[in-house]
């Protein structure tokens, strides 16, 4: 097991690569009891293809719902309840990720975390079963318009790359999931080497380590997790630029904007750096300290301040900006108009790198904050980022400005839903 | 640690093994439904600008400045009690950097007691954008099923009742705001209400006092506030059942049921107790009964109106299981009262219980939450809670399942059903 200092805070990462080939980090706080314990496997909606097969939209999701039957009928909620434990587990496009809060038999519910993880049972009943809670979630979700514009705005920015389907699926592509095919996906990507288990709080490190050593030792798997998912082709541009989107109930239109930026434009700069600079790039111009948002507000085009968001996808990061507003159309023109200016200023710039290690630092209090930053480091990289504060000061005006030149926003998709009544 | 002064109390929860300071000031006053757009109109304007950075913009960038200090305000109703809350959170100076404290102290007095006002009325401007964001936000609030869905049971219940009344506030009462009637009812919250505030983190106690006591020494003394804040639901049974039409794919349906004469050890204990087995988990009756079991949800779950003794059950189902749903529902509510449960539910429910404090202790809002129930509701401090909780027995949530009336069933319709 290595130990390694995570630089600027006062955090401890201990890593171990299992026999299995399991990744464990383990970050103890003693300045609680409280642990948090998350099993994730890199398994998400957009892996939706096997060997060129490709499987039902939402299977990774359900999945994850069907992993929870045991085949012993020892309902996980109801192991967990026993030592007033929290239980729950979710699906993103990159991940399923399994988790579990208690501060009471801490390695017994750990060890229970495990074993019904990794424990299977798929059956044509219970797969059944299933089918009614899903399509009440789904239809949940239709209701929702930012959920619609979100989803909408992401399926029309990829061509071909299954980023662009929604995590949960839709009503007719669940039913052609069945056992056999949740059986494909689980033992293709549940594989030790493909997952990692990570735990923070009040632990003691090689209590822990030994008990998920020796429960993981009868568990050995002689496959390595290989990557056969299809080899996607995507082009730069997006597949629709528009859409608009009528929905019952909408007073006030929602648009997003996704640019999709070609990260190929800069592979002479390390990953971690290049989306801080996109990041710090986009805040300055059109967050809730630019003059942008200012404008707008003294014009009474928008109330609430833009934040965005950042996704990587393959060769592509795509920024999304998210409004609610009626003045939808000049919000766009305006949007384009402040991207295409691309100066900034040092001091608004040396000011960012302030906020983003300030919020490094404060999110080292929640055992929750640093286990998810954990596994999101994990799903992106393969390993936990330890030096991210020094990474953060190193970020330099003229890397920015190099960068900002070099950025090409041209290929975006716009969605807007807006409400299907025609008086308001 | 309270300091009572004459115009506030000051509480001072010390604790060095957090990295983060939080400051809540809390200004409390009986909930009028007349006042609540004023009262959330102030929430806004007051952190949007101030004498000494009056245009919002400077104000966001010297937070960032701050080390990025964090600061919003917030409108809630509690029982009878409404709150006007203005809070704070910062890195402990320890990592910043020396007297960050004070000057993030500053930050928040500032906007609470430095405002941008001349000639007796806030700026115009700022007001103005203050209204459209709470219109805003209250339109966008209207779409949501969910909270079209609570809205409507709670009228049907109780129109009268504060737990009606809107926490943004009404769109009708904007237009009737002025700039100088916003100002007097500032002058009115800082002359009149309660104030208390909340101070947690690795604080040099003495520091605190000093800052408060110069900061807050212009206040006027102010009479204590103290209303009755539980059992204020009208007595009687509605018996109503209200269809509302929507056009939307899926339909939600919300119980609401009355308690009558709770007393109070039901109340703080035995009712965590029979909502958790109910439907506070995924480890409950109605989530095993309604959802695993007949597959007719994905979301079902019981919450508790500790204020009204209303317990609300709410579920996300497809219009043609109306009748079904209601029906397992009143049915898995009817086992219980008939003790078709086990010894085991309850100790889940106390573990559950005793898990959340502890969860609680572990963090800076967490402990101040747990102090504030204390101190404004008189619940019982965190040891004793544990040793309470453990004396429900089978018996009581027996005796209290039976205590609880079908009132009113909302449901909203989803017609657009493929």
């Amino acid at each position: 097991m290595t130990s390694k200092k995570v630089k600027g805070t006062d955090l401890t990462l201990y890593y171990l690569k299992l026999e299995n080939g399991l990744n464990l980090y383990l970050v103890p706080n003693n300045t609680t009891k409280n642990v948090f314990a998350t099993f994730t496997v890199r398994f998400g909606s957009s892996n939706s293809s096997i060997n060129n097969i490709n499987y039902p939209l939402g299977i990774a999701h359900f999945l994850e719902h069907k992993l929870f039957e045991q085949k012993n009928g020892i309902d996980p909620f109801m192991y967990f309840a026993k030592t007033g434990s929290k239980a729950n587990a979710f699906t993103t496009k990159n991940q399923t990720t399994y988790l579990v809060s208690t501060s009471k038999n801490v390695n017994k519910n750990i060890k229970f975390l495990l074993d019904y993880v990794q424990d299977p049972y798929f059956t044509k009943e219970n797969v059944e079963k299933e089918m009614g809670i899903i399509a009440e979630e789904i239809k949940r979700n239709l209701d929702i318009p930012l959920i619609r514009v979100n989803e909408v705005a992401m399926r029309n920015t990829f061509v071909n790359h299954p980023y662009r389907y929604p995590v949960i699926g839709n009503l007719e592509s669940i039913k052609d999931i069945n056992e056999k095919k949740l059986y494909d996906c689980y033992n293709n990507f549940y594989k030790p080497s493909n997952m990692a288990l990570i735990v923070t709080g009040g632990i003691d490190v090689s209590k822990i380590k030994n008990a998920i050593v020796n429960n993981q030792k009868i568990k050995n798997s002689n496959y390595l997790f290989t990557n056969c998912s299809k080899v996607c082709i995507e082009p730069l541009t997006v597949l629709n630029s528009y859409e608009e989107v009528l929905m019952p109930n909408v007073t006030i239109p929602k648009v997003k904007v996704n640019y999709k930026i070609s990260i190929k434009d800069f592979e002479n700069i390390s990953f971690v750096d290049l989306y801080n600079y996109i990041y710090i790039y986009f805040k300055i111009k059109i967050g809730y300290t630019s003059t942008f948002y200012e404008n707008l507000k003294r014009n009474n085009l928008i109330s609430e301040p833009i934040f965005p968001v950042i996704e990587h996808v393959d060769d592509f990061l795509i920024v999304g900006l998210l409004s609610e507003t009626k003045e939808y159309n000049k919000i766009i023109e305006l949007l384009d108009k402040e991207l295409v200016n691309k100066k900034i200023a040092v001091v608004d710039f040396n000011r960012n790198k302030k906020v983003l290690i300030s919020n490094e630092i404060l999110m080292t209090e929640s055992i929750y904050s640093i286990n998810y930053s954990m596994i999101d480091d994990f799903i992106e990289y393969g390993e936990v980022i330890i030096n991210k504060i020094s990474k953060i000061r190193a970020l330099s005006f003229d890397k920015m400005s190099y960068i900002i030149n070099n950025l090409n926003i041209e290929n975006k998709s716009i969605c807007v839903v807006k409400g299907d009544n025609l008086d308001l | 640690m309270k300091y009572e002064y004459d115009n506030l109390n000051l509480h001072i929860l010390k604790n060095k093994k957090f990295k983060k300071n939080i400051v809540s000031i809390e200004f409390k006053r009986k909930a009028k439904k007349e006042e609540m757009t004023l009262r959330n109109l102030l929430s806004i304007v007051l952190v949007r600008s101030c004498r000494k950075y009056p245009k919002e913009r400077d104000l966001l960038i010297k937070s960032e400045e701050l080390y990025d200090v964090a600061y919003n305000s917030r409108i809630r109703v509690l029982g009878w009690d409404s709150f006007l809350t203005l809070s704070l959170t910062f890195l402990s100076p320890k990592y910043t950097e020396k007297n960050m404290f004070f000057k993030s102290m500053s930050f928040l007095t500032e906007l609470l007691l430095s405002p941008n006002v001349k000639n007796g009325a806030f700026d115009e401007e700022i007001v103005n954008q203050a209204k459209a964001e709470l219109k805003e936000e209250l339109l966008l609030a209207n779409e949501q099923p969910y909270y079209l869905a609570m809205k409507g049971l709670l009228e049907n219940i109780d129109s009268s009742a504060p737990f009606t009344y809107s926490d943004m506030g009404y769109i009708e009462d904007l237009d009737n705001i002025t700039p100088t009637k916003l100002y007097d009812y500032y002058v009115s919250v800082l002359d009149s209400d309660s104030l208390d505030i909340f101070i947690c983190g690795d604080v040099d106690v003495l520091s605190v006092k000093k800052v408060i006591k110069e900061k807050f020494s212009k206040l006027n003394k102010r009479k204590k506030y103290n209303e009755n804040v539980y059992h204020i639901n009208k007595k009687t049974i509605e018996d109503n059942y209200i269809v509302k039409e929507i056009d939307n794919n899926q339909s939600i349906m919300n119980i609401g049921f009355k308690a009558l004469n709770l007393n109070d050890f039901e109340l703080r204990y035995v009712w965590y107790v029979y909502n958790y087995i109910l439907g506070g988990s995924a480890n409950s009756k109605l989530f095993r009964d309604v959802r695993e079991k007949e597959s007719l949800c994905y979301d079902i779950h019981s919450s508790m109106e500790n204020f009204f003794d209303l317990m609300i059950i709410s579920t996300g189902i497809n219009a043609i299981n109306e009748k079904k749903a209601k029906e397992l529902i009143l049915k898995s509510m009817d086992e219980i009262s008939k003790g078709h449960f086990l010894e085991k539910d309850i100790k889940d429910a106390i573990n559950s219980y005793i898990y959340d404090i502890k969860a609680n202790l572990g963090t800076p809002y967490g402990i101040v939450n747990l102090y504030r129930q204390k101190y404004y509701f008189n619940s019982d401090n965190y040891l004793l809670k544990i040793k309470n909780i453990k004396k429900v027995d089978k018996n009581m949530v027996i005796d209290l399942s039976k205590k609880f009336k079908l009132d009113t069933i909302y449901f909203l319709k989803g017609v657009n059903d493929d």
